[in-house]
C-alpha cells in the first residue's frame, strides 16, 4: 500500500475482537512496534479505567441524557423527569447529589420495571441498555444500610 | 510529513472523541486499514472489558487509586483510606478475607464520610465525580439481597 495518511484511510464505525492496533511496547528500554488484536487490548487494560467526559447536571425536570455517562441528579422540588433509549450495550450512571424532593425517573423502555425513584442524596444506580428490553438497573447503591439505594417501581 | 517512528511523535495524554485511531479489520480474511474515532471505538467495545492490575492490601492504610481493583484483607478492625482520584475514575474494592471490620474512609466522598466492610465478600464500586468526591454506585455482598457495606 502506498504512504496513506491515517486520515485518508476509509473509516471503521465499530470493532470486533480479532481486529488489529497497532502499539509501542517497551517504550522506555527498548521500544518495539507490535500488533494488539482489540480483544487483547481490552481484557487485560492495564490501568485504571477513567472518563473524561464532563458529567452533566440534571435539575428537576431536565430529563438525562443518553450521551454523558455520568448524570449527577438534582431536586429542589419533588419531580419526574424521563430517559431515552440508549443503544444496547451502554452504561448509565446516576447519581443523585441534591436531595430536595423525590426524583422519579421513567425510562422510555425498562426491564421488569418503569421507574426509579431517588429518595435520598447519595442514591445512585448504575443502568445498562439491554437492547428491546431496554435500560436494566444492574447496581443500586445509596447511604445508611446496605440495601439503600433508589426504588425500583 | 517525513517518515517518522511513533515513538517520536509528540505524546497525547487524553484523548477527544472526534480522534482517530488507525485499526486493522477484517484480519481473517482480508485485512483493510482503517481509522476509528475514539468515540466509535468505546461505544461500541467488541468483547469484555478485564483489568490487568490487582492490589491486594492487608491491614491498615491506605489503598491504591491507581490500580482499579483493590482485595482487601483484615487481620483485625482496621482502617483505611482512600486519596481522591480523577473525574470519571472507576474502583472497586472487594473485602476478601474477614478479621474484622474494614472501614474505608475517602479523603472525598459524596453523601457519606465511611465505607465499613464486615463480612467477607462485601464489595463496593465507587465513581469519582469531581468536586463532591467519591459516589457509591455499586455496593454487594452475600446472604440477603441488599447486603454489602455500610455507607455511613
Amino acid at each position: 500500500m502506498a504512504d496513506k495518511k491515517v486520515t485518508a484511510l476509509s473509516a471503521a464505525t465499530a470493532s470486533a475482537t480479532a481486529d488489529l492496533a497497532h502499539i509501542i511496547t517497551d517504550v522506555a528500554t527498548g521500544a518495539t512496534n507490535k500488533k494488539i488484536t482489540v480483544a487483547h487490548f481490552l481484557t487485560k487494560i492495564p490501568g485504571f479505567i477513567g472518563f473524561a467526559d464532563t458529567p452533566q447536571t440534571a435539575t428537576d425536570e431536565t430529563e438525562p441524557n443518553i450521551t454523558s455517562l455520568l448524570t449527577l441528579l438534582v431536586t429542589t422540588t419533588a419531580s419526574t423527569a424521563e430517559l431515552a433509549n440508549g443503544i444496547q450495550g451502554q452504561l448509565k450512571v446516576l447519581v443523585f447529589i441534591t436531595d430536595g424532593g423525590d426524583q422519579v425517573l421513567t425510562p422510555d423502555t425498562m426491564n421488569d420495571g418503569t421507574t426509579l425513584t431517588f429518595a435520598d442524596a447519595g442514591d445512585a444506580a448504575i443502568l445498562m441498555y439491554i437492547g428491546a428490553s431496554g435500560w436494566a438497573p444492574i447496581s443500586l447503591a445509596g447511604p445508611g444500610t446496605p440495601g439503600a439505594g433508589p426504588t425500583i417501581g | 510529513m517525513a517518515d517518522k517512528k511513533i515513538t517520536a511523535l509528540a505524546a497525547a495524554t487524553s484523548t477527544t472523541t472526534a480522534d482517530i485511531a488507525h485499526l486493522v479489520t477484517g484480519v481473517a480474511t482480508n485485512p483493510t486499514n482503517k481509522k476509528i474515532t475514539v468515540a466509535n471505538f468505546w461505544n461500541k467495545i467488541p468483547g469484555f472489558i478485564g483489568l490487568l492490575g490487582l492490589e491486594t492490601k492487608t491491614g491498615a492504610g491506605a489503598i491504591s487509586v491507581t490500580v482499579t481493583l483493590t482485595n482487601l484483607i483484615s487481620e483485625g478492625v482496621i482502617a483505611n483510606q482512600i486519596a481522591n482520584g480523577i473525574q470519571g475514575q472507576l474502583k472497586v474494592i472487594v473485602f476478601i478475607t474477614d478479621g474484622g471490620t474494614a472501614t474505608l474512609t475517602p479523603a472525598t466522598m459524596n453523601d457519606g464520610t465511611t465505607l465499613a466492610f464486615a463480612d467477607a465478600g462485601d464489595a463496593a464500586m465507587l465513581m469519582y465525580i469531581g468536586a463532591s468526591g467519591w459516589a457509591v454506585i455499586s455496593q454487594a455482598g452475600p446472604g440477603t439481597p441488599g447486603a454489602g457495606p455500610t455507607v455511613g
